[in-house]
């Protein structure tokens, strides 16, 4: 096995954490089923791409990458931009029923 | 003293204005047929002082932002059956009296749009007339639009142009989109000065919001040359 460093020490106890907080908003049923599959997959394999990331060197060479931890980075990045528009779009949809159940009260006031 | 049958209504956007709201609304209902406090989620009793004073009283259940009062209180307005509809700050930073001024420029049919500008004065605080100057050249160079006071609250406006004035700011950036519709849809319009008084506890725009609505300028100009100046 190869040789274990520091980082990759306090990556994996980040998704350790990460793991334990999804777990816990699905008890508080904050999160759907959905939501935790999909979240504990993404971050299972983050951990494993951590501890084995000598496993990941096959694709280095295809995808033209410079090093595991680059091939890490772009995911991450990936992931974080479609997670962003997302929420975004996810935002700008409860902006427009917020503005609108407002609106509505305000001029049901005005017989 | 009103203008005889048009129907006048002043709609007054307030939020935390419990110690002048009374002041202000006495004040417009000299002038216009009916007032409109539009209450945005105030944590005090400015609904209950507006009412007492004489508004019809409109509260939103969260606040909402100037924009969004702005609007609900104008289609209100219109639902009420108003031909022109005055807008006026609820901080009492504006002089009612001169709303007879204002409105007249609309009885002539020569205006659509009225705009009371404040004069840059002593009074303004120095920042505020730096921030307005500002605003003005970005509008201007943005819009091409010739109102000097950009910011101001003091507005008045034929309900017949709701449709090519109507806004979708929700907070401070309502008088520049104002602004920018009035140049958009060629509105004709007159910028008269108008008595403005600060008070210490002066509420309005600051340097970020200032910041935000030149962001907001420039996201509207990109709409536009994409094709959809409605935002």
């Amino acid at each position: 096995m190869a040789e274990f460093y520091p980082l990759q020490a306090l990556g994996a106890i980040a998704v350790l954490a990460m793991l334990y907080i999804v777990f816990y908003s699905y008890r508080r049923k904050e999160f759907s089923r959905s939501d935790l599959l999909v979240w504990v997959a993404i971050l299972c394999w983050f951990l494993f791409a951590v501890i084995f990331h000598e496993f990941l060197n096959v694709f280095i060479a295809p995808l033209q990458v410079m090093s595991v931890f680059d091939l890490l980075l772009v995911t991450a990045t990936g992931i974080s931009l479609v997670m962003l528009l997302v929420l975004n779009k996810r935002l700008a949809k409860i902006e427009s029923k917020v503005d609108l159940l407002v609106r509505k009260n305000a001029l049901e006031q005005v017989k | 003293m009103e203008s005889e049958c048009v129907k006048i209504i002043g709609v007054i956007p307030a939020y935390n204005e419990e110690k002048r709201i009374a002041t202000v609304v006495a004040e417009v209902r000299k002038y216009c047929s009916e007032v409109i406090v539009v209450n945005d989620g105030s944590a005090d009793s400015t609904a209950d002082v507006a009412r007492e004073a004489g508004a019809l009283v409109v509260s939103h259940s969260v606040n909402m932002g100037l924009g969004f009062s702005l609007r609900t209180g104008a289609e209100t307005a219109l639902k009420r059956g108003a031909e022109i509809i005055v807008t006026i700050d609820g901080d009492g930073q504006h002089d009612a009296s001169e709303i007879p001024r204002v409105v007249a420029e609309l009885e002539n049919g020569q205006f659509e749009v009225v705009i009371g500008g404040r004069p840059n004065n002593a009074e303004m605080p120095f920042y505020k007339q730096l921030g307005n100057q500002f605003i003005y050249w970005s509008e201007r160079a943005l819009f091409g639009s010739l109102v000097v006071d950009t910011q101001s609250g003091f507005r008045a406006f034929r309900a017949s142009v709701w449709p090519r004035l109507v806004w979708r700011s929700r907070g401070y950036s309502v008088s520049s989109e104002i602004v920018k519709n009035i140049a958009t849809h060629k509105l004709k319009f007159v910028e008269i000065p108008v008595k403005t008084i600060y008070h210490d506890d002066y509420k309005g725009t600051r340097i970020m919001d200032g910041v935000k609505i030149v962001a907001q300028m420039v996201r509207w100009k990109v709409k536009d040359l994409g094709g959809n100046p409605n935002g």
